[in-house]
């Protein structure tokens, strides 16, 4: 039996020669098609400032930062909880004076605290890309394609990548001009589709008719007949929505012209992401494996929190529960 | 032997007990039937390949897991159990069955002289910490948890704890057992929940049977 003292802490784990050479495999293939689109590679720290890489994150990433004090200046130390705002980081120092759009790649482990009440932290393996300088639905397309791209190298054929665009709900959510704690009530029922808890809401607030384009929202789920819905006018009343669906609908008609529509669903009720996220976003989804492989999307304002405003769209991968999806397609 | 589902499969995940009886009266009425009656017999997975469908009979509060994981695509589960659990599950319908009240409860002889607002650290026997910590926490009273796993009516008879959080349907094993409800923590029903994934990939199927349920719980 194994000494109990040398065990690992809950999250991690050792990767023994066979699984590294699958997985070392698989990241070669992941670079390649990430060079092949003009990716080029960069190498970020382990190690960052708590405030520096949290700068722009919204409180959930906050609350998940494995974080402990640097000897040498007393300030907060964060191991790397996402790559994103670190690719931010070095546009906005080293990237300033370059042609844009910018396109960079990166793999490498991320820890986070685990979402649930395991009280662990949990190190996922990540590998993704960062199109940065690109406002256009165009840019959001070449992402999405190159994750759908990534997966088809990687050797699956049966997955989904549903796009979603967070100013949808945002926009209903305005206006309805709700109290905080009612905005973040409808926010919770909405991501897990709960309908019981938005009836319930319906008596007590004071815009309880404002509540019936949230009942709808619930089922706005499904192919490509959920952007173009004959009762649009009538439920969408906001420019800022109507803005958000005219945005996925360009994006989705892009992904189409590439014959990619048929690995594409849509879902404009999610609002599951970053807080950082601005516009489109997505996740890639592969039946029997419960959640996510890959997901994504717009970050329009990140750049700006470190002093660059530069609009910016990117995705990462999941690369366990990607070999996971591979083993069990078989 | 592992017998994974097919992509065109539909695997629904039910609550070992009473709550799996009215659910499948509900999925009956609109098509979704096992082949051979579920409570009579033992096993725990049912095939209907020609209709895509396939019905695990698990411990209800396993059931949040097996829809977390995309081992099932879709359940029914207590609310009890998913406030409790906090998984990460989309919890579209409730079925209105498995109808009960999360309690406080407390000795009668206790309760006549105990005023609840006055309350700031007490010792709670319950299976429902989660719940338990969290109700209390938002009236700002502290609790020192007793986790049990079942006769949780015993805790306040034997001083193990001097109150319960417990659920209640007609609060007959509470009377038999010298206890008043205190106060009601919420009301509880049986939800149908959704994986994530499952509702990305089969989203078109999916939202027919929450249509097709929802009509059928709101007509009755």
């Amino acid at each position: 039996m194994v000494q109990t003292e040398i065990t690992l802490p809950k999250g991690v784990r050792d990767v023994l020669p066979e699984r590294t050479a699958k997985r070392n495999a698989l990241i070669r293939n992941i670079v390649s098609v990430f060079e092949g689109c003009d990716y080029r590679e960069v190498t970020t720290p382990f190690l960052e400032y708590l405030d520096v890489i949290t700068q722009g994150a919204g409180k959930d990433l906050k609350k998940r930062v494995v974080k402990f004090t640097d000897r040498a200046t007393g300030r907060s130390l964060s191991l790397r909880p996402d790559f994103t705002p670190q690719i931010a980081r070095i546009v906005a120092t080293h990237y300033r004076e370059k042609k844009k759009p910018v396109r960079l790649s990166y793999h490498g482990s991320v820890i986070r605290l685990a979402e649930d009440a395991s009280g662990g932290q949990k190190e996922l393996y990540q590998a993704g890309v960062e199109l940065i300088g690109a406002p256009s639905p165009d840019a959001d397309a070449e992402v999405i394609s190159l994750a759908i791209e990534l997966l088809k190298a990687s050797g699956l054929n049966d997955f989904k990548i549903a796009i979603g665009q967070v100013d949808f709900v945002r926009g209903i959510l305005d206006e309805a001009d709700l109290s905080q704690s009612d905005r973040a009530k409808v926010l919770d029922a909405i991501s897990k589709r709960d309908s019981t808890l938005l009836n319930e809401m319906s008596t007590t607030l004071t815009h309880g008719d404002l509540l019936i384009p949230f009942q709808t929202l619930l089922y706005l789920f499904g192919g490509e007949d959920v952007l173009y819905r004959r009762d649009e006018k009538k439920l969408i009343t906001n420019q800022r929505s109507r803005d958000a669906l005219d945005n996925i609908r360009t994006v989705y008609e892009s992904l189409k012209h590439k014959n990619l529509s048929n690995y594409v669903s849509v879902d404009l009720c999610e609002i599951r992401g970053f807080d950082y996220h601005t516009g489109i976003i997505f996740e890639g989804f592969v039946n029997g494996v419960g959640s996510a492989i890959c997901g994504g999307g717009r970050y329009d304002n990140l750049l700006a929190s470190f002093g660059y405003p530069s609009p910016a769209t990117g995705f990462a991968i999941d690369l366990d529960i990607l070999m996971l999806a591979i083993e069990r397609q078989g | 032997m592992m017998t994974r589902a097919s992509k065109d499969t539909l695997t629904i995940a039910l609550p070992k007990g009473r709550v799996m009886k009215q659910a499948l009266k509900i999925f009956a009425k609109i098509g979704i039937e096992p082949l051979e009656n579920m409570e009579e017999s033992r096993k725990l997975i049912f095939d209907d390949k020609k209709n895509g469908l396939r019905f695990l009979v698990v411990k209800p509060t396993d059931v949040p897991t097996y829809v977390e994981y995309g081992a099932a695509d879709i359940g029914v589960a207590g609310k009890d159990v998913l406030m409790e659990q906090e998984r990460d599950v989309y919890e579209p319908l409730d079925l209105k069955i498995g109808r009960c009240r999360m309690m406080v409860a407390e000795p009668a002889a206790l309760s006549a002289k105990d005023d609840p607002s006055q309350w700031t650290s007490i010792r709670i026997a319950t299976k429902y910490p989660n719940i338990t910590e969290k109700f209390f926490a938002s009236k700002g009273v502290q609790v020192e948890m007793i986790k049990l796993y079942g006769s949780i009516e015993l805790a306040p008879l034997i001083g193990l704890a001097e109150r319960i959080v417990d659920l209640v349907e007609t609060g007959e094993t509470l009377k038999q057992n010298g206890l008043v409800e205190v106060e009601e923590i919420m009301k509880i029903t049986s939800r149908l929940i959704v994986n994530r994934a499952s509702l990305k990939i089969k989203g078109a199927r999916i939202a027919e049977i929450i249509e097709g349920l929802r009509k059928e719980v709101e007509g009755s």
